[in-house]
């Protein structure tokens, strides 16, 4: 957990020593250890303000760490943020909570739109509708507007589009809060089951210790990562 | 699909999705075009036709009024001049040392409300206009009978004359010609090449002929028993009509060291209050009092290009707002703020684009319409194309709009760095 050392530059996630502080505000994360194997399932418990945005922005590349060494896929997160973006657009599929999709633009071109970010790639057309396809969203609504999708659609489209670009790491941010139980499960198992498939690790962070119960490994977020809040001294 | 494939197809289906507001901002843009395009071109087709009116006249010689004044009546023909000029100084004119060539001018009279010019021959030879162009014959010849007369281009195209037809010219001026020389018909001897000019909207017939059918008249009445045609082209024969005096004359110095002695020399002319002027001083002059109202619709036309910026500016703004979301999950997906930054200021671009294309199109369609009113009305020219500083100014509102665009696009930026994930 929070001490394998056999984890360092392999694997789908590491973060060593890492150290984040908000600058102006006191808050301040730190992660000593934390590491994600090869297409390992992983769940982090934590509520809101326990950082959990944090966290997941530092994994993925959108904040960067002021010390200490992430490795995503066996490449450390660059320093240049432009770098990092390119990482998370390669190596890293998202899927959000909620207004995963962009509701202009039909099924089809949501799921390819990673791909305008990452490396040169054949045309990923064909991939993102065998996708699709897989997950359940028939052909007719590939070419709607993702408006029309229900919410439990639109949330296996965002899993299609954290798949396009065949990451090594798939981080999910509380992405069942939408769905109610039953719908909830069956997402989840056609996500274990895709990024099983896609041998791609996956990190799912939630306030909901229901869903902790149907990982492996559940962490609490609290044991990964300390924080500090500090009032500002007037 | 490609990479830039994908990024159109994501700037045209988020505008296409805000097409309402889009649409209203691109008309915005559009009418600015239009209103700017149609102040630049009345502004140079006005200069233009205003420039070549007259060239190679040394000096307007009118009575003493203002240059402006002069210029409005000897050369476009709009007005009244105030006073005429005696023929004995006009006679006095022409024999001064450094004075070349005169053409005397006789206004007043009217057909169908076009001007009767009344002049001599070397009017013919005189008068240019534009690059020194010479006034050329279209069909016939010049005057050669007392009665004949010679119609400028857009005469006999408005009113269908042909050689050999007669006309009957009208005792002063106005549309109605309610009192007319019909007593002395005129025989159309010649018809000028279009020239663009006040010279087409011009009838010219002789200064004799002048004087001829006004022999009888009295106080602005015609006497009840009047002159013979043929008595009257007797007395021209025999140099009987020459005129009392003339509006205008059109002088042609030696040399152009001599224009201003010569102009000097008939201001202080001491029978008779004169003006000489330059024309193109007295172009530049008429210019600057046109000038003001051409500046204050330009200081208005760039107004509104400014508030059409400004209006497209504000609702990128505004909509960027309601698209935190949207550039969340773009960055979540691997997009460089860079990135969304440029999407942002495209897509303004676009817009602005759109606007003045169509502002183009509605302009280049409507020049053709409107062009031919105001050569018949106003004898304004309007050029077709679009001139290359028209092109620079078009581009510099799309370039508006781009470094426009960049405020929205540094607000996007901002977002895009400070928000991480949404929501949690």
């Amino acid at each position: 957990m929070a001490d394998r050392p056999d984890a360092v530059t392999v694997g789908a996630l590491s973060m060593r020593d890492v150290a984040f502080r908000y600058a102006g505000t006191g808050f301040a994360l730190t992660v000593p250890h934390y590491a994600l194997d090869t297409a390992e399932a992983a769940f982090l418990r934590g509520p809101s303000g326990s950082g959990k945005t944090t966290l997941l922005g530092l994994a993925t590349g959108l904040l960067a760490a002021n010390a200490g060494t992430i490795d995503v896929a066996g490449q450390t997160m660059p320093d240049r943020a432009a770098a990092r973006d390119r990482l998370r657009a390669d190596a890293i599929g998202v899927i959000h909570q909620q207004f995963n999709l962009l509701p202009y633009l039909d099924t089809l071109t949501n799921v390819l739109l990673p791909t305008a970010f990452g490396r040169d790639a054949a045309d990923p057309t064909d991939r993102a509708v065998h996708l699709l396809t897989r997950l359940g969203i028939p052909n007719a609504l590939h070419h709607a507007p993702a408006r029309a999708l229900s919410v439990g659609q639109q949330q296996r489209v965002a899993v299609a589009r954290a798949l396009i670009g065949s990451p090594r790491l798939i981080v999910a941010d509380e992405p069942t809060s939408a769905l109610d139980a039953e719908a909830r499960d069956t997402f989840l198992d056609l996500l274990f089951e895709r990024a099983e498939t896609a041998g791609a690790a996956l990190l799912m962070v939630s306030h909901d210790p229901a869903i902790g119960r149907r990982f492996a490994r559940a962490d609490d977020l609290r044991d990964v990562a300390r924080i500090e809040t500090r009032d500002h001294a007037p | 699909m490609t990479r830039l494939g994908l990024l159109a197809r994501l700037v045209g289906a988020s505008l296409w999705s805000r097409r309402l507001a889009v649409s209203l901002v691109a008309l915005a843009v559009a009418v600015s075009t239009v209103l700017f395009l149609s102040v630049e071109r009345l502004r140079t087709g006005a200069w233009d036709s205003f420039a070549s009116t007259i060239s190679g006249t040394d000096l307007i010689v009118g009575a003493r009024s203002g240059g402006v004044q002069l210029m409005l009546y000897a050369v476009f023909r709009i007005g009244n001049a105030t006073n005429d000029i005696s023929w004995e100084s006009v006679e006095d004119i022409a024999t001064l040392d450094d004075v070349d060539w005169i053409v005397p001018l006789s206004l007043g009279d009217s057909h169908r409300g076009y001007r009767v010019v009344a002049t001599t021959d070397a009017y013919f030879d005189r008068y240019r206009y534009g690059r020194d162009r010479p006034l050329e014959i279209a069909e016939g010849a010049r005057f050669d009978d007392l009665f004949d007369v010679v119609l400028g281009a857009e005469v006999a195209r408005a009113l269908d004359y042909g050689i050999g037809d007669q006309i009957v010219v009208a005792h002063g001026l106005g549309a109605a010609d309610l009192v007319r020389h019909d007593d002395l018909p005129f025989t159309i001897s010649g018809i000028l090449a279009g020239t663009g000019t006040p010279a087409d909207q011009s009838l010219h017939i002789s200064l004799e002929a002048m004087t001829a059918i006004h022999v009888d008249w009295a106080s602005g009445a015609r006497a009840a028993r009047t002159t013979p045609a043929e008595v009257l082209r007797a007395r021209a024969a025999d140099g009987d009509l020459a005129p009392a005096s003339v509006t205008a004359l059109l002088v042609g110095t030696t040399s152009r060291i001599a224009v201003f002695r010569t102009a000097r020399a008939i201001n202080d002319y001491p029978d008779e209050p004169l003006l000489a002027v330059l024309p193109g001083v007295a172009l530049q002059e008429l210019w600057s009092v046109v000038g003001t109202a051409e500046r204050a619709l330009a200081a208005i036309s760039a107004i509104v290009v400014l508030t059409a910026v400004v209006g497209l500016v504000a609702t990128i703004l505004a909509s960027l707002e309601q698209r935190r979301q949207e550039i969340a999950v773009l960055r979540a997906l691997g997009a460089r703020p860079g990135t969304i930054a440029g999407l942002l200021v495209v897509e303004s671009g676009f817009v602005a684009l759109v606007g003045v294309l169509n502002g183009v199109l509605v302009v280049l369609a409507a020049t053709p319409l409107v062009g031919a009113w105001l050569r018949a009305t106003y004898g304004l020219d309007l050029p077709v194309g679009l001139s290359l500083r028209e092109v620079f100014v078009l581009a510099g509102i799309v370039l508006a709009a781009l470094l426009a665009g960049l405020l929205p696009a540094w607000r996007a930026y901002r977002i895009g760095r400070d928000d991480g994930l949404g929501g949690g």
